[in-house]
């Protein structure tokens, strides 16, 4: 028996191999270009082979009667077909169909730059973020270099597209950060309170920004925090203005952070003299906690406390009178949140978070009048997001923030001093819908809708975005919304019944990105109406306040690029074309803001020497003449100053000191010393002779530059 | 007629074994054909291979951790950014996968080292802050896997050696990571035949090049 079988088996054998089928052809595609690499097989089979460089294969197979031959490679169209492998052909002409899927995905960009995330449409690095030319450590430095932002001069913040310093609001993990600004002295410019050390991901919007956001006129700076460290760190920082320290503490499923940093601008202005007379620098401590907690299999739970302390004092000059006045400023500041995050399901994702804020400014003037706020602001904040179809995702949430001011103002004269306050809660629910309509088009729809009940308001924003993707490489995109924001503190504590100023805006964009290198184009129209006028700020009758103001911003913002043509080297561009005018304040007329420069141009090359392990940049900005009203002259037409040129550079050492990673720092701005003039001030009343005195208004010091080391105690530091 | 029973069950237990590992033939082929020459063609002929085995054998690691390998390596072998990113893309799918199926195999998180330098290597600037923790934080999940794996003290090695000195990288920091990677090679035992065995030479001649280098200086 045994015997037959082995013949059975024997002659079996042969038989498979006497029929083996020899199969060849080419792959080619649609314009009959060879497909290299095409898997060429039947199916059911782990037998099969590769087309060469010519899209020439050749297959033995063992199969017989009816089989499905497949062939198939990326970004195709798979053949499929069934043979009679007795009467297959003997040589196969093959052309696959393009797949018309493989565009990538269209991400809706229309006025989002997007940061330090390890997304693709990033525009600027972390180490950017990091290393911004206009002060170490300041991250609105960096982000003051993207197009379609003023330079702030004695403002400060982060102005966009005509818009105000306070038109922008800070984003920190979702959450509204009211007071992410130093508290203000008359012309000086407000810092950053966030290190950007802090975050991973920044999202910079210029307009169009989605109804999750509210309260923001002009733009939204989301930062998005660092989630779980990836190992213990100790580091400390020490340079001419000040030194920071920093702990981070690992466990398995738990983290926790501390920095300390002190502050101190008295040396600088002691090397570099300020265009101010200070009767004493300004001074900053500050203090960050950072408790992050894993739960469950994908719950986050991260706390974080921020404290800040700022006291200066400056003399500042009276026009009218020409003397000057002692401004002295305390400020204690502290922003705590808590926000958790969880998966629900599959696929969809929960997020809440709780804040409190708390700023208590103290101004003394002469030592006699003296000015005193309060603030405390809090926030609760729901949101679901997920797929409800592979092509539509939902974005859905409810807030509530809140938000109590009392200011208190006593001069010698009067015995009782003035007080104002005043309470407002702000309550908004959102929905938002991103569809993916076609393979090209993508479509954002959403709205918000906002009640506030200190003025009855009841608002429904609308806010909408289309991309279409031209190319696997480039898209263009529409973007509209409305955007309310309650009427500023400054005449809201003066006249609680003030409305919210409202904007539109109305973007289209252009982008291309491939090989590192980005370019991007955007126009954009801004109208704003309800906007807050008055006859002379910080009058105390509510009668004086109105919200008559309007006005407009247009403009051409533009973005360039390029990471990958000198190898380490790294070069951008960007430059705005403005145009705004606005009846608004204490304007006469409908006139041009102070703050705008028709052109911004600002040059930045960025390049990494191997060598000595340095890191070496150099900036340039200009920005044309801004206007002035010259009363002198008259209270209706604008005069311009002259040009704004800043020259700067910084360099980053990388070395180790006793077998640690250490860095050494140095930067300068306005290397040539020229002498910028952001405007003019001028004194509300003539003097004797009939003369409107008048004074430029100048940055804080011609030339700032900071010198510094960072050690760290760990070994390496994760920039 | 106990021992016809003994022997069909044998058969019949040799058939089952069989089973799972009668796509070894097919990718030992390709395996086989990529060592022999680096290329973009024997490359892409290995992760058709593994495409194929894939579409039959659902449940097995290997041919998803063999396609994470080949597409990462085809990543490294093309020249377009993008088309780059695609392959990377492919290849951390595969690996995904693969971890799913088998979350305590060493191989597959050094795989997935090898996607995080593809990675990096296309914008520097951008992405090294991003990959090269993850890269790192994959090597150190091998080694609690699996401490002797040869391949971990490759990569880190190799990686040290292209990380600026100030981050304790260079050649003198390397030689060590280096030594001991090759002291690995020796004592590691495949668990069979077909398991993960790049690097070696690699190895041997960074070693060199790092002593090289330490004796020129």
């Amino acid at each position: 028996m045994t015997y037959k079988v082995l013949i059975f088996l024997f002659f079996g054998q042969i038989s498979l191999v006497y029929s083996q089928t020899y199969i060849s052809g080419v792959v080619m595609d649609a314009e009959g270009m060879a497909v290299p690499g095409a898997n060429i097989y039947f199916e059911g089979t782990f037998e099969g082979t590769t087309s060469d460089s010519s899209g020439v294969f050749k297959l033995y197979t063992g199969l017989q009667g009816e089989n499905v031959l497949i062939i198939s490679f990326l970004g195709f169209e798979s053949f499929r077909h069934t043979y009679d492998l007795t009467a297959v052909p003997v040589s196969l002409d093959i052309t696959l169909r393009e797949l018309k899927t493989d565009l990538g995905e269209v991400v809706i960009t229309v006025g989002t730059f997007a940061a330090g995330d390890e997304s693709k449409s990033a525009v600027l690095s972390t180490l950017d973020m990091a290393t911004g030319s206009g002060g170490f450590g300041d991250m609105i430095s960096a982000i003051s270099s993207l197009p379609g932002t003023s330079i702030a001069g004695d403002e400060g913040g982060l102005m966009v597209r005509g818009g105000e310093a306070y038109e922008t609001a800070t984003i920190i993990d979702g959450m509204l950060a009211d007071d992410a600004f130093t508290a203000k002295l008359p012309s000086v410019p407000v810092r950053g309170r966030f290190s950007p050390m802090l975050f991973r991901g920044t999202v910079f919007s210029t307009g169009g920004y989605s109804a999750e956001y509210g309260q923001a006129l002009s733009s939204v700076l989301i930062l998005n925090s660092i989630g779980m460290p990836k190992k213990d760190e100790t580091s400390v920082t020490v340079h001419s203005s000040g030194l920071n320290f920093s702990h981070t503490k690992k466990w398995d499923r738990a983290a926790f952070s501390t920095s300390t940093g002190y502050n101190n601008m008295g040396l600088l202005y002691a090397i570099v003299p300020s265009n101010f007379k200070w009767q004493k620098a300004p001074l900053s401590f500050s203090e960050n906690l950072v408790f992050r907690q894993k739960i469950g299999e994908n719950g986050m739970l991260k706390v974080m406390g921020a404290y800040g302390y700022d006291n200066s004092a400056l003399y500042y000059k009276i026009l009218n009178t020409g003397g000057e006045a002692l401004y002295k400023m305390k400020n204690h500041n502290f922003f705590g949140l808590a926000t958790y995050k969880d998966q629900i399901g599959e696929k969809w994702i929960l997020h809440s978070g709780l804040t409190f804020g708390y700023d208590d400014v103290h101004l003394g003037i002469q030592d006699t009048a003296s000015f005193a706020e309060h603030k405390r602001t809090g926030e609760l904040k729901l949101s679901v997001s997920g797929p409800v179809s592979p092509k539509i995702r939902l974005n859905l949430g409810t807030n509530l923030f809140m938000k109590n001011l009392d200011q208190g103002y006593s001069t010698p004269e009067e015995e009782v001093p003035y007080k104002s306050d005043f309470r407002s809660p702000i309550g908004a629910i959102y929905a938002e819908t991103e569809i993916k309509l076609t393979r090209r088009i993508s479509t954002r729809i959403g709205a918000r809708f906002e009640a506030l009940s200190l003025t009855d308001e009841l608002y429904l924003s609308p806010r909408l975005a289309l991309a279409y993707k031209t190319s696997p490489f480039s898209q263009i995109s529409l973007g509209y919304g409305q955007f309310y924001q309650q009427a500023q503190e400054e005449s809201l504590i003066y006249n609680n019944a003030l409305l919210s100023e409202k904007a539109a805006h109305l973007i289209a964009n252009f982008q291309y990105g491939r090989n590192s290198r980005i370019f991007r184009i955007e126009a954009y129209y801004k109208k704003y109406d309800n906007l807050v006028k008055y006859e002379t700020l910080y009058n105390i009758e509510a009668s004086s306040y109105n919200n008559e103001g309007d006005g407009f911003a247009q403009g051409i913002d533009l973005f360039f690029r390029d990471s990958k043509t000198l190898k380490n080297g790294d070069f951008w561009l960007s430059y705005s074309l403005m145009d705004s005018e606005r009846n608004y304040q204490d304007n006469i007329s409908s006139m041009t803001p102070s703050f705008i420069s028709l052109h911004t141009l600002s040059i930045a090359y960025k390049h990494y020497i191997e060598l000595t392990d340095s890191y070496v940049s150099m900036g340039y900005t200009y920005s044309s003449g801004r206007p002035y009203v010259n009363p002198n002259i008259s209270m209706v037409s604008q005069e311009l100053t002259g040009s704004c040129h800043d020259l700067g550079f910084s360099i980053f050492h990388f070395t180790e000191i006793f077998g640690k990673f250490t860095m050494l720092f140095a930067q300068i701005t306005n290397v040539f010393g020229t002498n910028n003039i952001y405007g003019y001030r001028f004194a509300s009343l003539p003097d004797m002779s009939g003369i409107y005195r008048s004074e430029p208004i100048l940055p804080v010091s011609r030339r700032f530059f900071l010198i510094g080391i960072h050690f760290s105690f760990t070994g390496q530091t994760e920039i | 007629m106990k021992v016809f029973l003994f022997i069909a069950l044998l058969l019949i237990s040799l058939a089952s074994f069989a089973s799972d590992t009668t796509y070894y033939a097919v990718l030992r082929n390709s395996l086989a054909l990529a060592d022999q020459e680096y290329s973009i063609s024997t490359y892409q002929n290995l992760a058709n291979t593994c495409d194929r085995i894939i579409a039959m054998r659902k449940k097995e690691w290997l041919p998803a951790y063999y396609r994470a390998y080949a597409y990462a390596h085809l990543g490294y072998m093309t020249e377009d950014e993008e088309e780059k990113d695609a392959l990377l893309d492919k290849a951390q799918a595969s690996a995904d996968a693969a971890l799913i199926l088998n979350p305590e195999e060493s191989e597959i998180q050094l795989v997935m080292a090898l996607i995080c330098y593809g990675r990096m290597e296309i914008n520097p600037m951008f992405r090294a802050t991003i990959y090269f923790p993850k890269a790192n934080a994959a090597l150190e999940k091998a080694k609690e896997l699996s401490p002797g794996n040869p391949r971990i003290y490759y990569l880190e090695g190799q990686s040290t050696i292209y990380k600026p000195a100030f981050m304790g990288g260079g050649a003198e920091a390397a030689l060590p990571i280096l030594e001991k990677a090759l002291q690995c090679y020796m004592e590691f035992v495949h668990p069979f035949d077909l398991y993960p065995h790049w690097g070696e030479e690699e190895t041997l001649s960074l070693y060199q090049d790092c002593k090289d280098e330490i004796e020129e200086n």
